[in-house]
């Protein structure tokens, strides 16, 4: 009867990737140095007390400091609740956003929001049925958000190449 | 008489209904917010009369905090954050075969709460406006410190995370010109960052954009499906529920009123406060309201008193989060700091000014605050059944709904390609963070206050002749500063406190 686990080899991760916290305290830092060198160099202001300079410098510093904080604190580890959420399906959610408006500026409200809308519910829902579980959410919801933008809130969007 | 009219004229009334029904809806549907949902309506509102606009953003505000709890009583999946301190009793309630009570004690202790806190609102913000009125820069910078200090203190989780947040929030706010001299900051030649970053695309992709990102994330099936299905195993096996001994009635509102007022003194206290959110003050109000029980024992096992002083305790932050903004122009919760920017695209700027110079629509708007509680509780009382279904609703398609309404709401607002890429980076943000356990509320307060505090200090400053010291004479700032060092002191206490708990 094997046992369960039994030659799973121990992984020694570092404890730098072990610790997300320790990541996101570095990155605070890393990226309150990157602005502050920008407020150390712009030709902003002097005058009017303590000049342009001197407020984001201090936003920066609190953040450079709790990014320390961060960094150093011991056994937080986060990230676990939101685990599932992977760098690409961020980018592929950022496409279709970009996908989307651009086909609503060259399509038209409709039939931009209508093909959208198809495509995601035909990669989710592709094994329910074509029409029932695809095209007729698609229409629907089409249907309301183009009544939502046109009637109820008499938003004008700019022309569409199509429509 | 102008007053009533504007409150009670029929557009008025019915978009508060709308954003009443709309607020109990996504309250009900885990992984939706009253604060998406008003952040996705803020730029399709504007069109709309400054009463009709901010009645609706109310009715979401306020069915929200109710709607959260239907899921959390009927499936145990709290529909917001501020309903995850009612799951506790509310859930075993429902097992124990109570449904119906629980659900409708959760309704009105809500309806308590929330109309004990609106009355205050009224009652306290036109004397605190009038305070505020002689307040100069010192003391309006000792507040923003006071208000940026208890954002990052009273957050639930790590307060480093906290300050952090605020931090971020304050530097997002600076960038632009500044507000004194007109000096074009960190815009990295960007021409559409001279204006600094635009409010709304940062909301809206803070909060709706990186929730969907999440949920999106997650395979095709019901928010809650997991759970749904075993409750319906669990319902199959309650045998014997017999609904004549799960009637609601005065008796046992009045058994859990004790419950339902210390919810409400909680939840007003905390939701006055700036940064306090609606879910620390359900679970303060929870502890406390078991700690003064009679029978404290039966707190976790379905008891009624466990469900009434959340309810009251998170409903009572609705009108109390509002008393900073109305006086000092501060907002007091993440909530508050949507409702403000509303405020501000209709032409209204929150501040100790603002009841002074929109007097007809500040107290319509007071008048609509207490009517849009009577129309959760109708709503709600006749609905619970159908809401406890919108939990069941799938992802697949609620998500990429209201990600088109965020995306096209965000677009429309100004025409702008360039609002869609600060909601894309703004989302990028939020899922960050999210990611990482830092809390959203306040790096949109610190965003929305920054240059408020920056102004305040760069006036102080030219009136005290560079002079730092000049920050400490006046007394009011001195108390402001008291304050913080306390509040400091009190927070570090109880969380050493806690940690010896725990071990």
């Amino acid at each position: 009867m094997p046992v369960e686990n039994a030659h799973t080899p121990e992984r020694k991760t570092p404890p730098f990737f072990r610790k997300p916290a320790g990541i996101s305290g570095l990155l605070l830092m890393a990226l309150a140095l990157f602005f502050f060198s920008f407020t150390v160099t712009g030709k902003w202001s002097t005058g009017a007390g303590i000049g342009a300079r001197l407020f984001p410098q201090l936003s920066l510093g609190a953040m450079f400091l709790t990014g320390a904080a961060i960094f150093f604190s011991r056994g937080e580890t986060g990230g676990s609740k939101y685990g599932e959420v992977t760098p690409l399906r961020v980018i592929s959610f950022m496409g279709l956003a970009v996908l989307f408006v651009f086909g609503v500026l060259r399509l038209g409200l409709a039939v931009g929001t209508f093909l959208y809308l198809t495509a995601i519910f035909f990669h989710f829902g592709k094994d329910g049925g074509m029409v029932r579980k695809v095209l007729l959410p698609a229409l629907g919801i089409t249907v309301f958000i183009w009544g939502l933008f046109t009637y109820f809130a008499q938003i004008v969007l700019p022309p569409a190449l199509l429509f | 008489m102008q007053v009533l009219e504007g409150a009670f004229a029929l557009p008025v009334v019915l978009y508060t209904t709308v954003g009443v029904f709309l607020g109990i809806t996504v309250g009900a549907i885990p992984g939706l917010s009253g604060d998406m949902a008003i952040a996705l309506l803020l730029p399709l509102i504007y069109r709309v009369s400054p009463a009709a606009a901010l009645g609706m953003l109310m009715g979401i505000y306020k069915g929200s905090m109710f709607g959260g709890s239907i899921s959390a009583i009927s499936f145990g999946v709290p529909g917001t954050a501020a309903a995850a301190a009612t799951v506790e009793d509310g859930y075993p309630a429902k097992l124990k075969g109570h449904p119906k009570q629980a659900m409708l004690t959760a309704l009105y202790s809500s309806v308590t709460g929330d109309l004990i806190s609106t009355l205050l609102l009224v009652f306290v913000a036109v004397p605190m406006a009038k305070v505020a009125l002689h307040f100069g820069p010192v003391e309006f910078f000792a507040l923003y410190v006071f208000a940026l200090m208890m954002i990052s203190l009273l957050v639930v989780g790590e307060m480093k995370k906290g300050i952090a947040a605020a931090a971020i929030g304050l530097f997002i706010g600076t960038i632009g010109m500044d507000p004194m001299m007109g000096s074009v900051r960190l815009t990295f030649g960007i021409s559409s960052l001279r204006g600094g970053i635009p409010l709304i695309p940062l909301l809206v992709g803070v909060f709706a954009v990186s929730e969907l990102m999440i949920q999106f994330g997650k395979e095709c099936a019901s928010l809650s499906a997991q759970r749904v299905a075993e409750d319906v195993k669990k319902a199959e096996t309650l045998v014997g529920y017999d609904p004549a001994k799960d009637k609601m009635s005065l008796k046992i509102y009045w058994s859990t009123f004790k419950a339902t007022l210390i919810g409400s003194g909680m939840g007003t206290f905390i939701g006055a406060l700036p940064g306090a959110g609606s879910s620390l003050a359900a679970f303060m109000s929870y502890g406390l309201a078991r700690k003064m029980s009679k029978t404290p024992g039966e707190f976790g096992k379905g008891t009624l008193e466990g469900v009434a002083a959340p309810e009251a305790g998170n409903s009572a932050t609705a009108g109390a989060s509002l008393i900073p903004l109305f006086a000092f122009g501060i907002p007091g919760s993440a909530t508050a700091a949507l409702f403000g920017a509303a405020l501000i695209m209709q032409g209204i700027n929150p501040g100790p000014m603002m009841i002074e110079e929109n007097k007809v629509i500040i107290y319509t708007l007071f008048v609509i605050i207490i009517y849009a509680t009577f129309i959760n509780l109708a709503l709600s009382h006749g609905l619970i059944p159908l809401y406890a279904k919108l939990a069941q609703i799938k992802a697949c398609y609620l998500v990429p709904t209201v990600f088109a309404l965020a995306l096209l709401g965000t677009f429309a607002s100004r025409n702008s390609l360039f609002d869609v890429w600060v909601l894309l980076a703004a989302g990028i943000l939020g899922i960050y963070l999210r990611k990482n356990d830092f809390p959203l509320g306040p790096l949109v307060l610190g965003f929305i206050v920054g240059p408020g505090a920056e102004k305040a200090l760069r006036q102080a400053l030219l009136m005290g002749r560079g002079e730092w010291m000049f920050l400490l004479k006046s007394p009011i700032a001195l108390g402001f500063y008291a304050l913080c060092i306390l509040s400091l002191i009190l927070i570090h206490f109880s969380v050493k406190k806690n940690l010896v708990e725990e071990d």
